[in-house]
């Protein structure tokens, strides 16, 4: 099978109820014509601000909420239909650590939710000290959940979602609220035990470009429900960003007006600094020259690579 | 076995609140006694009503709260699991997992049931212990059949009462209706005899009141199964009517929760 997730024309809106009970309720769009799919074992990031509609994609991939429109297939089956075989196929972590109970001790958390996974007895047993070697949990696995760190919290729902086995997992902000070590922790835990060792499918949520630099092979741009491009890393800041930023820092400032007549997509000045976006480098040349002609004096000149967040937050505005 | 999971897990969390079990146990005592003494406020007086149970008001009084306890838990318990659920958080996830809405729902609530009927076998217990309270020990096995139909009632009735919360997240008007109308008409601490006629056949359409007159029946005044026959029929034709109509219902409840997304709102 080529890709594990296939999302065809989905669309949401949520109801909001008015406060007075004559008026009729409003509905906002949460999710518009949304259409993408999802590589079979490879990460898929999904990135786009608050309030984009990741979260609400995954919640329809868990089955969760329902959308007005479109289909979504997981693993060839349609998720609508809700079979239990699916979602048992399905790993799910969530951002939110309220999702345990917070009195039983990880191994209890994990012990309640195995036997809703089917598991019983020794098999049962055998899965739990596997998740929980797996994500490096045995010796806190006694403690009471309320106790743990917000990196032990984050790998225990890890654990619980490897309980099952999926084939597809859904990473809904996996980092949130994690210091640096931490997060490369968990990062760790996804490339190499559930993609490189598992081969299954994930698909991450996250607002964090420099999470989904490290961990994509494939992203989807999303914003206020609308998918604004998708594809591998290189291949978005290609298709979104096609020309050059040249910086010119001046030791004496060129009069007004001195880019007049030349080919430049954008400047940003500043104090005794021009960053200038341009097309084509061979006009490097003439942007100098024509500083020089109109008082200049050029101290330095150099090419600096537009960084993806730039590119990303561009591409964002325009595409408002 | 999922079921099983779900009565193991509240087990462990209610041991982890110790101080409110004590708590809970000391109130339970507390209530036995205060019924005990207004019994025996009343011990010279003859009622006409009691008369076919011994004449004894605190026994019957003690089997009318027992079964009223099992039947608020019964009524409220899987509106109070939901919003519990969504509150703390829970529900999302476990509707994620492999189990049914049904699954998790009645596997909610079993603890419940299974610690209030804990408690009310111990206070008639205590009861007959300590407290003068006459009880029939061969009714028991009918007795217990009696607060299983009671149990699966009051459990469709639960259904529709979880949908409301589903729904409206709070305001959940047929706990109300059935706690309040239980109480009142279904003669748990007086006979509805003494209400006027009109309240007497509403009476009638309350389970409680089949399953209060059943369970006195067999352990007050020694009744025989042929005697609380009519009530257990009463019984099981409530939850052939409320079973289907409480599930229909909850499951629109859930379909249109998860249309507007707001099945984990509160």
């Amino acid at each position: 099978m080529q890709n594990a997730i296939s999302i065809l024309n989905l669309s949401k809106t949520y109801r909001i109820p008015s406060v007075l009970p004559w008026r009729k309720s409003r509905r906002v769009p949460a999710l518009s014509h949304v259409q993408f799919d999802c590589p079979a074992e490879k990460i898929t990031c999904l990135l786009g601000p608050n309030g984009a509609g990741k979260t609400t994609i995954i919640k329809i991939l868990a089955a969760i909420v329902l959308p007005e429109e479109g289909d979504v297939t997981v693993l060839g089956e349609s998720v609508f239909k809700g079979t239990a075989a699916l979602r048992q196929r399905i790993g799910l972590l969530t951002p939110n650590e309220r999702s345990f109970f917070w009195r039983l001790t990880g191994y209890q958390n994990l012990d309640f939710f195995t036997s809703l996974y089917g598991l019983t007895g020794k098999k049962k047993k055998n899965r739990i000290a596997e998740v929980l070697s797996l994500v490096d949990l045995e010796p806190d696995a006694k403690k009471p959940f309320r106790l743990y760190s917000s990196g032990m919290k984050q790998k225990l729902s890890l654990a619980r979602a490897l309980l099952p086995k999926p084939r597809v997992f859904l990473l809904d902000e996996p980092t949130t609220h994690l210091d640096p070590l931490a997060r490369a922790e968990i990062h760790r835990l996804i490339k190499e035990v559930i993609v490189q060792e598992s081969r299954a499918t994930v698909l991450i949520c996250t607002h964090d470009l420099a999470e989904a630099q490290k961990l994509a092979d494939h992203i989807v741009l999303l914003d206020k429900g609308t998918v604004l491009a998708e594809g591998s890393m290189q291949g978005l800041r290609e298709k979104l960003y096609t020309g050059h930023r040249v910086v010119l820092e001046f030791e004496r400032i060129p009069e007004q007006g001195w880019l007049q007549g030349l080919q430049v997509m954008d400047v940003r000045s500043s104090d005794k600094q021009a960053a200038i976006e341009i097309q084509d480098l061979s006009t490097v040349p003439d942007i100098v020259d024509a500083a020089v002609r109109m008082g200049g004096r050029v101290s330095r000149c150099i090419q600096e690579d537009k960084s993806l967040e730039e590119i990303f937050s561009d591409f964002t505005r325009t595409a408002e | 076995m999922k079921l099983v999971a779900f009565v193991k897990k509240d087990i462990l969390v209610a041991l982890s609140y110790r101080f409110r079990l004590l708590l809970d146990l000391a109130g339970s005592l507390v209530s036995l006694l205060i019924l005990y003494f207004i019994g025996r406020t009343f011990t010279t007086a003859i009622s006409p009503y009691l008369q076919p149970y011994g004449n004894d008001f605190f026994s019957y009084v003690l089997v009318g709260i027992a079964t009223a306890n099992f039947v608020t838990v019964g009524l409220s318990a899987l509106a109070d699991e939901i919003r519990s659920a969504q509150v703390q958080g829970t529900l999302e996830f476990l509707l994620a997992t492999p189990t049914s809405i049904y699954t998790i729902l009645i596997g909610s609530t079993l603890w419940s049931f299974i610690s209030s009927f804990i408690s009310a076998a111990g206070l008639l217990t205590l009861g007959a212990i300590f407290l003068d309270f006459h009880v029939s020990l061969n009714a028991v096995l009918f007795s217990l059949l009696i607060l299983l139909l009671t149990f699966i009632a009051f459990l469709a009735i639960g259904m529709l009462s979880a949908s409301f919360v589903i729904i409206f997240k709070q305001g959940n008007p047929i706990e109300y209706i059935f706690g309040w109308s239980s109480f009142l008409l279904g003669s748990v601490i007086f006979p509805v005899e003494v209400l006027p006629r009109p309240f007497q056949l509403i009476a009638q359409i309350l389970p409680i009141s089949h399953a209060v007159r059943a369970l006195r029946g067999l352990l007050l005044a020694e009744y025989t199964v042929g005697d609380v026959l009519s009530s257990m029929i009463n019984l099981c034709i409530f939850i052939l009517v409320l079973a289907p109509v409480g599930g229909l219902f909850l499951r629109f409840a859930v379909n249109r929760a998860k249309r507007d997304g707001n099945l984990v709102q509160y």
